[in-house]
């Protein structure tokens, strides 16, 4: 709290991580939980979250994840560099109801490479998935573009919170492991270094 | 492990010893079915008291939570006289600088439903000189649940730099740029304080 910080702080890694994809994809619905409840002014769905630090566990070390929201920036396709500035995830989002917005991945794709860190970490996620009736992409068609693009994919549901954990718990995962491989690669002895991970948070805040 | 209100928690520490006892101090969303842990509280407990935190007057609504249900009292069900009574009163915050310091929490997009401009004093009874004023942005929600609000983020007014933040809702890098000098005030009556 203010001015007391404890020399070690109470996590091993923190990263930044960042929601993109065609405007209506449902972007800000999976940093929304909607919890319907009497003392819920509902204000918050009207203004928005613009990002949620939200602090997980991944392999016994304690990860702090700082998510953005892009929703309301699609129209700048660009989003504006500081939005990618220390982004070590970046998450894909299209409607598997909305065929549009699937084809878009690739654009976003493309722009998200010119922008963002070489080393970011791509996801791609298929949001919407209870909407079985109104399904216009298959999981299939999901699968096999992020084959494509060389990035893992996962289908979510923002509005039954199905797999919206996951998506935040595998891309922390997997930044994880990249990032202790790398320590691994950088240290001959090939000992891990927590001090370094720490590190990382200079380039990402 | 026990979780009480901050009044009880003020209370507790100003008379009984045994609290001592207790190694570590959470703050947690006071909303049922949630619990979820915002932040450690990390100063020793002995030093836990009023000089910890800023008072506030005019602030927006916070959620407040019940000395002895722990259960939150909705601010909109509050009588309107009640309610403008209270708006007046100062209320107490904690004040973080950084957002790296929450374990959870839950920042909303720049909105002017907040009030513009209010007041901070450091401690009680600062000087004039140590009262600064905050520009209120965004209000902290609970990064689980999405209830509250539990406080609010705002920069603090320089008076050199005093457009700061005006022009962010067209510019996502404005946006950013701001968003990293955020202060950000957890309301003391907005959560729960786990002694562990």
């Amino acid at each position: 709290m203010s001015g007391a910080r404890t020399p070690s702080r109470s996590y091993d890694m923190i990263m930044k991580l960042l929601l993109v994809g065609d405007s209506g994809v449902g972007k800000s619905c999976l940093l929304l939980r909607f919890v319907e409840d009497k003392f819920n002014p509902s204000f918050i769905t009207t203004i928005g979250i613009d990002f949620k630090i939200r602090t997980i566990e991944v392999n016994g070390k304690r990860i702090k994840l700082q998510v953005w929201d892009t929703a309301g920036q699609e129209r700048f396709r660009t989003i504006t560099t500081a939005y990618y500035r220390g982004a070590m995830g970046i998450i894909l989002v299209y409607d598997v109801t909305d065929e549009r917005t699937f084809a878009n991945v690739r654009t976003w794709f493309s722009t998200v490479n010119q922008h963002a860190n070489d080393d970011a970490q791509l996801m791609l996620v298929g949001n919407k998935s209870d909407e079985t009736d109104n399904r216009a992409i298959t999981k299939q068609q999901g699968e096999s573009l992020a084959k494509e693009l060389n990035i893992p994919f996962i289908e979510a549901s923002a509005k039954t919170n199905e797999n919206v954990d996951e998506i935040f718990f595998q891309l922390a995962t997997l930044i994880q492991d990249k990032v202790s491989q790398d320590q691994l690669n950088n240290d001959g002895r090939g000992s891990l270094n927590v001090n370094k991970a720490a590190g990382a948070k200079a380039g990402c805040c | 492990m026990t979780s009480v209100s901050f009044n009880s928690l003020i209370d507790q520490l100003n008379s009984a010893e045994e609290v001592v006892s207790y190694k570590e101090i959470l703050l947690r969303c006071p909303f049922s079915r949630c619990n979820c842990r915002i932040i450690p509280f990390k100063y020793h407990l002995s030093s836990f008291d009023d000089k910890n935190t800023v008072q506030i007057s005019e602030t927006p609504e916070c959620a407040v939570v019940d000395n002895a249900t722990l259960e939150v009292i909705n601010p909109q069900t509050s009588k309107d006289e009640e309610s403008t009574k209270n708006k007046n009163k100062k209320k107490k915050f904690f004040k973080i600088g950084d957002a790296w310091d929450f374990d959870n929490i839950g920042v909303s997009r720049p909105s002017d439903i907040a009030q513009p401009i209010i007041h901070g004093a450091e401690g009680s009874s600062g000087p004039v000189e140590d009262q600064g004023k905050i520009n209120i942005q965004r209000y902290l929600v609970c990064a689980d649940c999405d209830r509250g609000p539990l406080g609010f983020a705002g920069f603090v007014v320089d008076e050199d730099e005093k457009k700061y933040g005006e022009e962010e809702e067209e510019d996502g890098d404005a946006r950013i740029k701001n968003a990293n000098k955020l202060v950000y005030f957890l309301s003391c009556d907005s959560v729960k304080y786990e002694l562990r």
